[in-house]
């Protein structure tokens, strides 16, 4: 049955997936010069990581309309997490499933540009209550210790992330409509 | 996943992605005691003797670097000793589980994958994916050379990365992806009935190291 879902995307479909995630973990490299900081400032990593993306995921989306694609990018921008740090993997992986079946509830699929909006836009924020939780479940704590400091802090950086994420996913939105329009990037 | 920096027989793919997924988690619930180092020097050592040591060479300037500007910014910051230490166990923890991942040849990893029989489709991603970032840096130097050439000006202002960076870039990438998606088409490739060039399958020596590495784990969890 997995082989039959996966069957339906064309390699072309699977090449530009693969490259868009490429990217997207490229931008993101930026991350690691703040993990130290995210026992200090509630979700600053997510704030790094937003805009890149949200830009490149509403691109990969728009392109190849299909559900899975978000799932499909998640995965390979999460493959290379998996050797630095596995929790990111797996949050990439449960966000992926949960916003895909999010999709197909609410949208019946990403056929029109809101649903590609609100997925994106929630793919990044819906990384701050997994990060809690994980946090919370393995002993550490640090990232609840954080959010419960400076509760103010914390409600100022989630409102950043989902303004940045909407920022991303316009932009990205926006790009793919040029590129559409020009003629550079078909069905 | 440097070239340089692989070997010629490194651990079998998912055993050395179970390793670092071992060394992150323990680094990690240790990352406030400071005698964590002393089980990322024993991986270190590990990772040395099995002969990764171009890598573990490698990961030494970086995580002296990372964890040098690290701590002194938490320490900045919190004003807490202890919470720059932990930084710089977290750092040293994800620098030395990264080793296995930088030595692994990406193919390696694809054959594994494709040894348990991971749908083709995914495999294909998962190499493109790994193997991209090389061509990624020449397009980006590419456009930017293009934009000097130009004089479309500076990257900080918005309009302009967006107009003389942003589109070219995502141009070349739609025009890369349809070129590599004719080739891998035009080869034969396909989701069925394939078959792996070289199989790539454990051996005593991967069942040993990860036994080890469980071990040394367990140890500093326990004590």
């Amino acid at each position: 049955m997995r082989n039959k879902y996966l069957e339906r995307f064309k390699v072309k479909e699977i090449v530009f997936l693969a490259i868009i995630s490429a990217v997207t973990l490229c931008t993101c490299a930026v991350m690691p010069l703040v993990v130290s900081l995210q026992t200090v400032v509630f979700g600053i990593a997510q704030a790094v990581t937003g805009l890149q993306i949200a830009v490149f995921y509403s691109i990969g989306l728009m392109k190849i309309r299909k559900p899975g694609s978000l799932f499909i990018m998640s995965f390979l921008s999460g493959l290379f997490q998996l050797m630095m740090s596995p929790p990111m993997f797996f949050n990439n992986l449960i966000i992926g499933v949960a916003l895909e079946v999010f999709v197909y509830l609410v949208f019946h699929g990403y056929k029109s540009d809101k649903a590609i909006f609100f997925s994106v836009l929630l793919f990044n924020p819906l990384s701050l209550p997994f990060n809690l939780i994980y946090n919370y479940l393995f002993g550490r704590q640090a990232m609840v210790a954080v959010a419960s400091r400076a509760p103010w802090l914390t409600v100022v950086m989630t409102a950043v992330v989902i303004l940045i994420s909407a920022a991303g996913a316009l932009t990205g939105i926006r790009i793919s409509k040029e590129l559409k329009k020009s003629g550079v990037m078909k069905k | 996943m440097s070239e340089k920096l692989q070997v010629r027989r490194p651990v079998y793919p998912l055993i050395g992605l179970t390793a670092s997924v071992i060394i992150i988690v323990t680094g990690l619930i240790r990352s406030s005691d400071a005698s964590s180092l002393w089980f990322l020097g024993a991986m270190w050592l590990l990772f040395v003797f099995f002969g990764y040591w171009r890598a573990c060479l490698a990961v030494i300037p970086a995580a002296l670097v990372m964890s040098a500007v690290m701590s002194s910014v938490t320490y900045a910051i919190s004003g807490d000793i202890s919470s720059a230490l932990a930084s710089v166990c977290r750092i040293s923890t994800l620098c030395t589980a990264v080793i296995p991942g930088l030595a692994l040849s990406p193919i390696m990893l694809v054959r594994s994958f494709s040894g348990i029989k991971l749908p083709r489709m995914l495999t294909l991603g998962m190499m493109i994916t790994l193997t991209f970032f090389p061509l990624l840096r020449c397009e980006v130097k590419q456009v930017h050379e293009a934009m000097k050439t130009r004089g479309a000006g500076s990257m900080i202002r918005p309009g302009i990365f967006y107009r003389a960076f942003l589109i070219p870039l995502i141009v070349r990438l739609v025009s890369i992806s349809d070129t590599l998606s004719l080739s891998v088409e035009t080869r034969g490739f396909t989701a069925q009935n394939f078959s792996v060039y070289k199989s790539v399958k454990p051996v005593a020596a991967d069942y040993i190291f990860l036994i080890v590495v469980a071990a040394v784990a367990g140890l500093a969890v326990a004590l």
